[in-house]
């Protein structure tokens, strides 16, 4: 009988441990993620449907289904979040957020808002940057911003159609609110840095930030690469040292979790990404940012890191990091 | 109107317990795209329904009783559409470890698989895996007894073919 026991719990453990080993997809997090603002804008547009009912005694299930069918494009939209860094030049001078925009060095002005509002809950304010001499840095912001309009436009529409429906009812949970702006992320002697914050609000936010950088002198803009001498293995310097500092800042803080550990080892940080949107601090530091979800749950939002210079001088191209 | 500070808190459950689920779901249909479907439908149900729900301890076995009911929905639609259709394991299978002893698990009924991998997988009170059953706390206690009877039988056949 013991013994009986005893296997019964050792096939059990063999059982549990084949269990934990199913893999976890990928997408699966984007699905899951996906799935809930999708129910809620479902939800949303269910309780419209109950006002109306209770308003008019009339409806119109075909309406309501091709409504639901567009709030999920929308839905699936706002899920995709954007980074764009643009950097210029080579040096370091302002804080980040709070700088003017009209950098001492290279000037910016809001070239365009595109302000929009529709009804009371559809909205839109995109402030569409330009650059004293930006070069190609003006045809990426622009083409940034067209994107976004264009994202918006379309959402709005199929919101205004059914707000501007006499029989529709009063969508007050129909919420939907995207706000574009720009800061000046980096303005020194070599760099200057473009960075826009995007934050769309439906029934819950999601901010995204992009960032161009551009070199001052030649008017390039810049990859992450391009701030390290080739062949220098500078992606995995990068991601070690995030990898520590993740590990230091959960250890001093159990509020705070990066997928690092973790036993979904799909979504564990391994390997940064060289696309990942960065900028020089006004120290003159190379500051790497994380989209919402990116390297850990959602509720950590954008998350920052950044690199002491000295643990990447060896490798660093001069001039741009102090 | 549901609440937001209770839909937030299944939010915050699902994000949790979505690893969870996708294995439970995949106990069941045992291929990743199936459980990914399963998932995804037990997530909006879960956030469209989460008004119903009263007692916040309960959450997660609240998620499991969705996604069991959705899996199960899920196969009985399936075999009522496609009586031929080729085993749902061929495919992209082999791209993973190899997942053999979990199939001895099919030996056993949805019921009493879903109250083992409850139980034992997912370390659920036998109190909550009645509450996703929809059994008494007893009748899950046989099961219970029962599944681990057929499984060790079936174990010990296989350990011995081997």
């Amino acid at each position: 009988m013991n013994e009986n026991n005893l296997n019964e719990t050792k096939e059990l453990e063999t059982l549990k441990r084949e269990y934990e080993s199913i893999p976890i997809p990928e997408g699966l997090e984007f699905r899951v993620r996906s799935s809930i603002a999708q129910a809620k804008n479902a939800e949303n547009a269910e309780n419209a449907q109950n006002t109306q009912s209770t308003q008019a005694r009339e409806s119109h299930p075909a309406k309501k289904h091709r409504y639901l069918r567009k709030v999920f494009g929308t839905c699936a939209a706002a899920m995709l979040t954007v980074v764009v860094l643009a950097n210029s030049g080579a040096g370091v001078a302002h804080a980040m957020e709070q700088v003017p925009l009209l950098g001492l060095i290279t000037k910016v002005v809001t070239f365009r808002t595109y302000e929009d509002q529709r009804g009371d809950t559809v909205s839109a304010t995109i402030n569409v940057p330009e650059v004293e001499n930006g070069g190609e840095l003006n045809d990426a912001i622009q083409a940034y911003t067209d994107t976004i309009i264009a994202e918006y436009e379309k959402d709005a529409a199929s919101s205004e159609e059914y707000a501007n429906d006499p029989d529709a009812p009063t969508a007050e949970t129909n919420h939907y609110e995207l706000n574009l702006d720009y800061t000046v992320a980096t303005d020194n002697a070599a760099l200057f840095a473009l960075r826009f914050n995007k934050s769309v609000v439906m029934a819950s936010g999601n901010e995204s930030v992009k960032i161009y950088n551009v070199d001052k002198a030649t008017g390039k803009i810049l990859t992450l690469g391009d701030l390290f001498q080739s062949g220098s293995g500078y992606l995995d310097v990068l991601t070690k040292n995030i990898q520590a500092q993740m590990r230091t800042q959960m250890d001093a803080d159990e509020n705070v979790y990066y997928w690092l550990d973790d036993e979904v080892t799909d979504w564990n940080f391994t390997a940064l990404d060289p696309n990942t949107a960065f900028y020089v601090n006004e120290n003159g530091q190379l500051t790497i940012v994380f989209n919402e979800g990116d390297v850990a749950p959602m509720y950590m939002g954008v998350v920052e890191f950044t690199i002491p210079t000295n643990a990447i001088s060896d490798i660093a191209v001069p001039g741009y990091l102090k | 109107m549901i609440p937001e500070n209770q839909r937030k808190q299944v939010e915050a459950q699902i994000m949790e317990s979505y690893t969870s689920m996708y294995r439970l779901a995949y106990t069941y249909v045992k291929n990743p795209d199936d459980a990914m479907d399963i998932v995804q439908e037990s997530v909006c149900k879960a956030i469209s329904s989460s008004g119903e729900l009263r007692s916040k301890p309960a959450l997660k076995s609240w998620l499991c009783r969705i996604v069991v009911n959705t899996a199960l929905d899920f196969l009985r639609r399936r075999s009522r559409e496609t009586v031929s259709e080729a085993p749902p394991e061929e495919g992209r299978e082999d791209v993973y470890r190899d997942l053999d002893t979990l199939r001895a698990l099919d030996v056993l009924d949805e019921k009493e698989r879903t109250v083992i991998v409850l139980r034992f997988f997912e370390d659920l009170k036998l109190q909550d895996i009645a509450d996703v059953t929809g059994d008494n706390l007893n009748t899950v206690k046989t099961i219970l007894y029962r599944s681990l009877k057929k499984l060790k039988i079936q174990l010990t056949e296989g350990a011995s073919a081997s």
